[in-house]
C-alpha cells in the first residue's frame, strides 16, 4: 500500500493537539514483571489521525477525545476478525453492520483511512462484490496503534 | 421537562459504544441522558413512566432500525409528541428524505459535532416547550384552570368511541351555580370569577379518579365525564359535588339558600349506531332543568 501523508488545513498544529490529549490521561499500565510494554509500532504505510479535526468537533474537549479512543481500542480490537468471520459466513448484513460502526466510530476518534476503508468494504458487500478486507485489515491495526502510541506518549514518565 | 429535576431527558439509541459514549459526556452537562442499543428498548423508555423530552436516534440499528422506530414512536398518541433526531453518517439525499418523512425533527450527520448538536437540541426542546404550552392553553380553562368545553368535546367524542365499541354504560353530570346571574349583579364580576374558581376547584376534588375528567362547559356551567360509574356511583357523586358547593359557605343574598349552591343533572347512557355525543349532553340538560325546576341546590337523575 502507497503511503499516505495527511496534511491540516487548519492552523491547528498536530504537536500542539498532541500535546493537549496528553494531559489527561492516566499512566499506561506496566505487565506483570513491572516492565513497561513498548509501544506499539505505527508502520510508514500508517495514515495519521486527524486529531485536530476530532478535536474541534468536541469542541476542545482533549479528555474526552482521549475517552473515546480509549473506547475506540477496547470496542473494535478484534473487529477485522469479526468482520471476516461475518464473511467467511456468509452473513452479509451482519457484515455490514459491524462495519458501518467501526466507520462511525473511526469518524469519531479521527481516523479517516479507516472509515474509508470501512465504508469501501461495506459499500462492496452491500453491492455484492467481495470486499478489500486487507485494506480495512491494515488501516483499523494503523489506527488503534496510533490511538496506543498516543496514550503511551501520555504515561508520565 | 420533567418534574423531579430542571434538566430535559435525553434519550440515546446507538448501538456503538463510541457514538453512546460522546453523546452522554457531551450532554452530561447540560441533560440527564439515558440509553438505549435496540429499537424495541427505545420504544419501552419512551413510553414508560419517566419518558424522554428527545430522542437521538441512529438509523442504522440490529432488529428493527431507525426508521422504523419512528413510525412506531409516531404512530403511539403517548410518544407522538417526542422530538426526535436522526444522527446518522448515512446522509444522502433519499436517506435524509426517509428520516423526515417517518415523523423526524432533524437530521444531523456523523460524524457529529458537538457544539452544533447541542444547540440543535436546545433549539428543538425549546420549540417542543412552546408546543406543549400551547398545547395546554388550548385545552385549559384560563379562568378555573380545569378543562375547557373543547377538551371536554374531545374526551366525550373518544370515551363514546370506546364504550359504543364495548357497549358500556357512560355517566354525564352538568352542574350549573344557581342564581349566578345575581350573584354577579350583586356582588359584581371579580367576586363572580372568585366563585367560580373556587366552585372548579371544588369540583375538580370530587373527579378526581383516573379517567374522570371535569370542565368548564361555559358561564357558570360544568360537566364531568365519569369514568367506569354505575347510576348509583354517579348520584352518589352528584350529591357529593352539590354538599361540597354548599359547604364552601359562599354568600350569596340573592339566593333564597342564603349561599351559593349548584343544581346538578346526571344522564347515564349505552352509546348506540344511531345515537351522537350531543344525546347524552341534552339528557344530561334535560336533567339539570329537572333539578332547577325541583327548587335548585338539588340533583335529578
Amino acid at each position: 500500500m502507497a503511503r499516505r501523508t495527511r496534511t491540516f488545513s487548519n492552523s491547528f498544529e498536530r504537536e500542539k493537539a498532541t500535546r493537549v490529549l496528553a494531559a489527561p490521561l492516566p499512566a499506561r499500565r506496566h505487565d506483570e514483571r513491572g516492565v513497561r510494554p513498548e509501544p506499539a509500532v505505527v508502520g510508514d504505510d500508517c495514515s495519521g489521525l486527524d486529531l485536530p479535526g476530532a478535536l474541534e468537533r468536541l469542541g476542545g474537549n482533549a479528555a474526552l477525545l482521549a475517552d473515546l479512543q480509549r473506547r475506540f481500542a477496547a470496542e473494535h480490537a478484534d473487529s477485522a476478525r469479526e468482520i471476516e468471520a461475518f464473511v467467511a459466513a456468509y452473513c452479509p448484513a451482519r457484515a455490514v453492520a459491524a462495519l458501518h460502526r467501526v466507520k462511525g466510530a473511526a469518524r469519531i476518534v479521527g481516523a479517516l483511512a479507516l472509515a474509508e476503508a470501512a465504508e469501501s468494504a461495506e459499500d462492496a458487500i452491500a453491492h455484492g462484490r467481495p470486499p478489500s478486507l486487507d485494506t480495512f485489515r491494515v488501516e483499523l491495526r494503523c489506527a488503534l496503534a496510533q490511538i496506543e502510541n498516543a496514550t503511551f506518549d501520555r504515561a508520565p514518565s | 421537562m420533567t418534574e423531579h429535576s430542571g434538566q430535559a431527558l435525553v434519550l440515546i439509541v446507538d448501538d456503538e459504544p463510541v457514538n453512546v459514549l460522546l453523546l452522554t459526556q457531551g450532554l452530561r452537562d447540560d441533560y440527564r441522558t439515558r440509553t438505549a442499543t435496540d429499537g424495541p428498548s427505545a420504544i419501552t423508555i419512551a413510553r414508560g413512566a419517566d419518558p424522554p423530552n428527545l430522542i437521538l436516534l441512529d438509523v442504522m440499528m440490529p432488529g428493527i432500525d431507525g426508521y422504523e422506530v419512528c413510525r412506531q414512536l409516531k404512530s403511539d398518541a403517548a410518544t407522538r409528541s417526542i422530538p426526535v433526531i436522526f444522527i446518522t453518517s448515512a446522509m444522502d439525499e433519499e436517506a435524509e428524505l426517509r428520516g423526515l418523512t417517518a415523523g423526524a425533527v432533524d437530521y444531523i450527520a456523523k460524524p457529529i459535532n458537538l457544539r452544533i448538536t447541542r444547540a440543535r437540541i436546545r433549539s428543538h426542546l425549546r420549540q417542543k416547550q412552546a408546543q406543549d404550552r400551547l398545547a395546554k392553553l388550548s385545552e385549559e380553562d384560563p379562568l378555573t384552570g380545569i378543562a375547557n368545553r373543547r377538551r371536554f368535546e374531545d374526551v366525550l367524542a373518544r370515551e363514546w368511541r370506546r364504550n359504543l365499541r364495548e357497549q358500556e354504560p357512560l355517566t354525564l353530570l352538568m352542574a350549573d351555580v344557581d342564581l349566578f346571574k345575581q350573584f354577579n349583579d350583586r356582588y359584581g364580576h371579580c367576586a363572580g370569577d372568585a366563585c367560580l374558581k373556587r366552585v372548579a376547584a371544588s369540583l375538580a376534588l370530587v373527579a378526581r379518579r383516573p379517567g374522570d375528567l371535569i370542565a368548564r362547559y361555559g358561564g357558570e356551567e360544568f360537566v364531568a365525564l365519569l369514568a367506569d360509574s354505575t347510576p348509583e356511583g354517579a348520584l352518589q357523586a352528584a350529591e357529593t359535588m352539590r354538599r361540597s358547593i354548599r359547604e364552601l359557605a359562599i354568600p350569596h343574598d340573592a339566593s333564597p339558600h342564603g349561599l351559593v349552591t349548584i343544581s346538578c343533572g346526571v344522564a347515564t347512557l349505552v352509546p348506540a349506531a344511531h345515537t351522537l355525543p350531543a344525546n347524552i349532553i341534552a339528557a344530561a340538560d334535560h336533567k339539570l332543568y329537572a333539578a332547577k325546576a325541583a327548587g335548585r341546590d338539588a340533583v335529578a337523575v
